[in-house]
């Protein structure tokens, strides 16, 4: 008996301290809002920590509803990162339905982002654009906020984290620089461009393009015939020659403006569909400068078959 | 009994209530309702989530024109680069690897590809702006970069300070904006708040991300 009690010591220790090494070395749970802080946390965290989606793809985040199932999900997460300025409010309803919105760690990714109004809005209020998430720039930004805040929720590899962020951004700048020189070779003093949602603010600005009308007053929101009215003469007076529409927000009211205008359309991703990914946001910003060259060199194109006509 | 007689017993007097009362009670329900809502109303705060600017500060979200404001982000976002990118060349330094502690524009434009700094089209479109990094003298143990010449309309100079960062510190994101209405001022002597001021330059406060959500929950 007092073998079994003198051996049964050493074992509780060893086994306790099993059981705190595995607690410890259990990688953080981080949730995410929206699907290019799914690719911002995967790029980041590696295989050292599990990302996961608050809510599921397919649902468009401009009007999304909280269901039972999101509730179930933040229960089981360390930290969620939001983009807290307009974007994604929906999943503040869901922390303060599951009672977790004073126990969730929340990593604000815009929190140090100069934001800019949405284009178009001088002279009226100006409105805050949410959609940071559509830009390298402003992304880096970004991605640098989340690997800095995640260090100091896992200290341990905190170090990792900030060199996965580095060599993220690098890749994300090469690839900005990549179509940086395509657009060089175009003359893009010519594009005056409108967009159906004010959502490519940020994009346009970091390749020093201007965005003259919005035409979408907010997302989903159909302009009044009046407005409608306005916004057709504003890009008639403003010789308006390309209108940015969405890939996956599909608007009759694009066709009548073009009927009306005579403007070329392309689309944008607005980077919220499909599955949850490393590589969406990547994927999502290739496509979305490849539709900007694309439209310059439509642009480039006119032009010199009408100086030579 | 007689059919007189009957109608004297059934018969009543019935006072009607005074409409005096009923007056008072629903004003003093009326005056009840006002006074909770003035209370409800004096009570709601809407926060103005921009901190009180000084005269020698400008909003980045209102005040710059549409060039500065393309810059200001790119430059808010070049900050936490260049203290990485100091971290790895003081690191070298202590290795005998290398003489600078800051990266120098080459550095970010070619190999960095940071924007404003990069030759590229952003660059070609706001004005392109001349940067220098600012070393030939001390600032206070600042590192400024300063960028000039633009050529757009109602573009500016900019300075980026970057006052050094606490022993320890790795992942800084500290750094100021300022700009000169005069976009070929020369860069000061000094990065003294005051001497800043005197000189033309003024402060850009960003409109951040954190300032918004303090507006929306407010």
């Amino acid at each position: 008996m007092k073998f079994q009690r003198l051996l049964a010591a050493p074992l509780l220790v060893v086994l306790s301290t099993c059981l705190l090494a595995t607690a410890q070395a259990q990688p953080l749970r981080v949730g995410i809002t929206l699907h290019p802080y799914y690719s911002f946390v995967a790029n980041i965290v590696g295989d050292r920590a599990e990302v996961v989606a608050l809510i599921d793809a397919g649902n468009n985040p401009h009007n999304y509803r909280p269901r039972a199932e999101d509730m179930r999900r933040v229960m089981n997460m360390d930290v969620l990162v939001v983009n807290g300025i307009g974007h994604d409010e929906w999943a503040f309803e869901i922390l303060q339905a599951a009672g977790r919105k004073d126990t969730l760690p929340l990593i604000y990714a815009n929190s140090g982002v100069p934001l800019i109004p949405i284009a178009a809005d001088e002279g009226e209020a100006k409105v805050v654009n949410p959609h940071t998430f559509i830009s390298v720039t402003v992304a880096i930004q970004q991605i640098y906020t989340i690997a800095r805040e995640l260090g100091k929720l896992d200290p341990d590899n905190a170090a990792f984290f900030r060199k996965n962020a580095r060599d993220y951004a690098l890749k994300l700048r090469r690839i900005k620089a990549k179509f940086m020189a395509e657009l060089a070779k175009l003359d893009t003093s010519t594009l005056r461009s409108a967009t159906m949602h004010g959502a490519y603010g940020y994009l346009m600005q970091e390749f020093g393009l201007q965005v003259i009308a919005v035409i979408e007053p907010r997302h989903g929101v159909s302009p009044t015939a009046r407005q409608l009215g306005d916004t057709i003469d504003k890009i008639k007076a403003a010789d308006v020659n390309v209108l940015f529409a969405e890939k996956f927000f599909a608007s009759n009211l694009a066709d009548t403006i073009r009927e009306a205008t005579g403007v070329s359309m392309y689309a944008f991703s607005h980077m919220s569909d499909g599955d949850y990914s490393e590589g969406l946001f990547e994927h999502e910003t290739i496509a979305n400068l490849e539709t900007l060259v694309e439209a310059m060199r439509g642009i480039n194109a006119k032009a010199s078959a009408s100086a030579t006509e | 009994m007689s059919a007189a007689a009957r109608t004297a017993q059934i018969s009543s007097t019935v006072r009607p209530k005074s409409g005096r009362q009923e007056t008072i009670a629903i004003a003093l329900v009326f005056l009840a309702i006002l006074i909770v809502a003035g209370v409800a109303i004096s009570q709601r705060q809407v926060v103005n989530p921009l901190p009180r600017l000084y005269d020698w500060q400008l909003s980045a979200f209102y005040d710059l024109s549409k060039t500065d404001q393309a810059i200001h982000t790119s430059l808010i976002t070049a900050i936490p680069e260049l203290w990485l990118l100091h971290a790895d060349l003081l690191s070298l330094q202590k290795r005998g690897k290398s003489k600078e502690a800051w990266p120098d524009i080459e550095q970010l434009a070619e190999y960095y590809y940071v924007a404003p700094f990069a030759k590229d089209l952003f660059w070609s479109q706001n004005g392109e702006v001349k940067w220098a990094r600012v070393t030939e003298f001390s600032l206070e143990g600042s590192t400024v970069y300063h960028g000039y010449g633009g050529t757009n309309d109602q573009q500016s100079a900019y300075l980026v300070v970057l006052s050094h960062a606490h022993k320890g510190a790795t992942f800084n994101s500290v750094g100021n904006i300022w700009v000169h209405p005069n976009p070929n001022a020369a860069a000061p002597n000094t990065v003294v708040r005051d001497s800043l001021i005197r000189g033309g330059w003024k402060q850009v406060v960003p409109y951040s991300g954190a300032m918004e959500r303090k507006r929306i929950r407010s």
